[in-house]
């Protein structure tokens, strides 16, 4: 056979390449490094750092309905909460404030400081349930901003904003008041 | 490109923990992915030792960069693009001097059948460049776009790259075909 013979000869393997495993476990179980690599490495870059010119306003509807979605997770999680606690209802006082408020942002502040030790009382099926809704809103509220950048003047974009800071006030204190209730059982 | 949606990616409740610190969820995450990181570090470098190195310097750089991750391509992507970075970091350092061998040992690595162990070292005993592109896009299934973006290269090259793999790799299997 001539190299120009396997050129042209049907190329059966070659074509079999997708066929091959994408999946080839290590001969050993990483984790254990890769937890102490996590666990005294370097400082984590946060949150804040995530840069919002990325995310595109028109993408914002979908966000802002699907963060409709949490509400249901708060009632999850309610279920956690005994009848003393009184279910999930935001303070009065709160409900018609926004993040522009002095009250709101230190309510919010005071849960936001509480949530990473909530989050850590509750069980695994319960904070997945929390963080993934929290995300959702946060996310949601990223999506609206960045359609009020385009189009500040839209009275529906900021009654938005509006439903979604008190959506992500109530998810908080869900969260807040399940990890208590954890925390005692 | 599409966002992931958080709720409806089977991952993104585990992302979501793993960002805010959460190294059970992000243990999870690990168990989930570790074979195609792993099988992509392992193919690329051709080094079991240097493949598990990168495989764990490869969840080590996106446990720090969670709080970065838009979820606009999924969570496997992403990981293969840090994967990629990694390998390709490590290549002038570590590699060079080991790899311009013309027999990449391979052989016994995989635990497969002999025809995949045939095509595993013939894809083994291609050229760095050209490689990389049909690893990616030949095993992987990722565009030429994102083979080249993920290889710092061009789409017309990534393609020249693929078509000099394959023509490669037709010959060294008929080569092998024909013994």
């Amino acid at each position: 056979m001539t190299p120009h013979d396997a050129d042209t000869r049907p190329p059966e393997r070659v074509q079999r390449l997708d066929q091959l495993p994408q999946e080839i476990a290590p001969t050993r179980d990483l984790w254990p490094s890769i937890a102490e690599g996590i666990s005294s490495g370097q400082a984590r870059p946060t949150a804040g750092r995530l840069r919002l010119r990325r995310l595109r306003p028109s993408g914002w509807v979908p966000w802002a309905v699907a963060a409709g979605i949490p509400l249901l997770v708060v009632g999850a999680v309610s279920m956690w909460r005994t009848s003393d606690l009184g279910g999930i209802v935001a303070r009065p006082d709160l409900q018609a404030a926004t993040a522009g408020d002095p009250a709101f942002v230190r309510e919010r502040e005071t849960l936001a400081a509480a949530l990473p030790s909530a989050l850590a009382a509750l069980p695994l099926q319960a904070r997945i349930g929390a963080t993934s809704s929290l995300s959702t809103v946060r996310i949601a509220q990223k999506r609206v901003l960045a359609a009020l950048a385009k189009d500040n003047g839209n009275p529906a974009l900021h009654e938005w904003l509006r439903d979604l800071q008190q959506q992500e006030l109530r998810v908080m204190e869900s969260i807040a008041g399940a990890g208590e209730q954890a925390r005692m059982l | 490109v599409k966002p992931i949606d958080p709720v409806e990616d089977a991952d993104g409740p585990l992302i979501a923990l793993a960002t805010a610190g959460d190294p059970r969820a992000f243990e999870t995450l690990y168990r989930r992915y570790v074979g195609r990181i792993h099988g992509l570090c392992l193919r690329m470098t051709r080094l079991p030792d240097r493949a598990e190195d990168c495989t764990q310097q490869t969840f080590i750089n996106a446990w720090r960069s969670l709080p970065g991750f838009q979820m606009r391509s999924s969570f496997g992507t992403w990981l293969h693009r840090i994967a990629v970075n990694v390998v390709l970091a490590q290549r002038p350092h570590h590699f060079d001097a080991v790899l311009n061998t013309d027999a990449p040992e391979t052989d016994g690595v995989f635990d497969t059948p002999v025809e995949v162990n045939v095509i595993e070292a013939a894809v083994a005993s291609l050229p760095d460049g050209a490689r990389n592109v049909l690893v990616l896009s030949g095993i992987y299934g990722y565009s030429h776009q994102e083979t080249a973006t993920m290889l710092g290269i061009a789409e017309g090259t990534c393609k020249a790259q693929l078509h000099r793999a394959r023509q490669l790799l037709r010959r060294k299997l008929g080569m092998e075909e024909s013994r």
